[in-house]
């Protein structure tokens, strides 16, 4: 079911049901949302390496010399197996905010407290080291520490079939908190996907794709259609790449809306309709990139 | 943040790399130009993707392993052809760019 009409019926449900337990309801959509958007952002530099990695291929083709040739062809394989496709300091920021969401996800579930006892030590304490390390490497931006904590404590109070008052309380102020961490979150992403190195990186692709074709092809004509076909869908993958770039710009500030709105209306100064739209606003966002990667996928 | 400008050295290594092989295509080169060249070519390659994935890492031993390499084909490639002095030049001004590189990584790290 879209996210959207999730809403509507998680709005209809609401006037008949508690006030708390709908507001359980969206909180875990949100949640469920952002972890799964958290996956996404990364997938822009696993591409890259995939599209660099295919026109090396037609690159390495382009020499006469064998042993050329074949070092070409191993660094091609030592470059894929670096794991280091995602910059290192960009990982941590997706990494916080899946941990962030995982947490709210487990905060706002139904589920008996025991089924999910293992995890909850983990979720806190993964979440305070992530945040610890990600201040220990940058200069600027440090993420506020203690959200990982308060989820520990928070975790073990569990959950039940309907939110308890003390566990309403407890996921406000996890929400509350986590505001300024989601904000910082957000901005460093946006630095990050805004930057204008990932736009000389995507463009250095662009160009090094006809570069590479172009000189394989001197070497091999008629080329073959296999190969016109690889280029084809090379050139069609970069498109899309720029594409969800932007899109993926446009997701954070969503985000960065939608939790606010989220802590609004666990604040009760706005009503769930009131934040409806804005909570939309991010989902369709996250829809619409996942529909981006599918198409990306169809490509390959 | 490292400050350096990533745009000319991006965009000039991979332009070298290419016109190199502009200049082994159509030329009556011998077989060890053709080779040096090409392995020149192959080694920016490499500085290319260095850089590529130098987003914010220090790789100073590969980086300086690379441009040893480099400026030892520079040599070769300035003995053996004078057709290709305009590229030799190029290929200067990368291997310095290169050593501008490392000593900014060496300054931060």
């Amino acid at each position: 079911m879209k996210p959207c009409y999730c809403l509507i019926l998680l709005l209809f449900l609401g006037s008949c049901i508690s006030v708390s337990k709908e507001q359980r309801a969206i909180v875990q959509q949100f949640a469920v949302n952002t972890a799964n958007f958290s996956t996404l952002p990364e997938k822009l530099w696993m591409e890259l390496a995939e599209i660099r990695e295919l026109r090396g291929i037609y690159y390495a083709n382009s020499f006469t010399d064998p042993f050329t040739h074949l070092n070409e062809l191993n660094d091609i394989v030592r470059e894929r197996f670096s794991n280091d496709k995602v910059p290192a300091r960009v990982r941590p920021v997706f990494k916080i905010l899946e941990n962030y969401a995982n947490g709210l996800v487990s905060l706002s579930s139904d589920a008996p407290a025991k089924a999910n006892s293992k995890l909850y030590g983990t979720f806190g304490a993964q979440l305070e080291t992530l945040t610890g390390d990600y201040n220990q490497v940058t200069e600027v931006g440090k993420l506020p520490s203690g959200l990982g904590t308060l989820l520990g404590e928070t975790l073990s109070l569990g959950t039940n079939t309907y939110l308890s008052n003390r566990q309403y309380k407890a996921l406000k102020r996890y929400v509350n908190q986590a505001d300024t961490l989601v904000s910082c979150l957000c901005s460093e992403m946006e630095k990050y996907l805004s930057s204008e190195l990932l736009v000389q990186l995507i463009a250095n692709e662009d160009s090094g794709l006809g570069e590479s074709f172009g000189f394989y092809f001197a070497k091999r004509m008629p080329p073959t259609i296999e190969s016109e076909r690889d280029y084809i869908g090379l050139k069609k993958r970069i498109v899309v790449l720029k594409e969800f770039r932007q899109q993926t710009i446009e997701a954070v500030k969503k985000l960065r809306i939608a939790h606010l709105a989220l802590e609004e209306s666990l604040n009760e100064t706005k009503t769930v309709k009131e934040i409806a739209a804005t909570l939309c606003g991010f989902y369709t966002e996250v829809e619409r990139l996942y529909k981006m990667l599918n198409e990306i996928n169809n490509k390959r | 943040m490292i400050k350096m400008d990533k745009k000319i050295t991006l965009e000039e290594i991979r332009k070298a790399q290419y016109d190199i092989l502009v200049e082994i295509t159509g030329k009556n080169l011998s077989s060890e130009t053709v080779q040096s060249l090409e392995k020149t070519s192959q080694h920016l390659r490499n500085l290319e993707r260095l850089l590529v994935s130098t987003f914010e890492k220090k790789l100073i031993v590969a980086l300086k392993n690379e441009s040893m390499a480099l400026n030892a084909l520079t040599e070769e490639m300035n003995r053996t052809s004078e057709q290709l002095s305009e590229l030799t030049v190029t290929l200067r001004k990368i291997v310095k760019i290169t050593g501008q590189i490392i000593d900014i990584l060496e300054l931060v790290k």
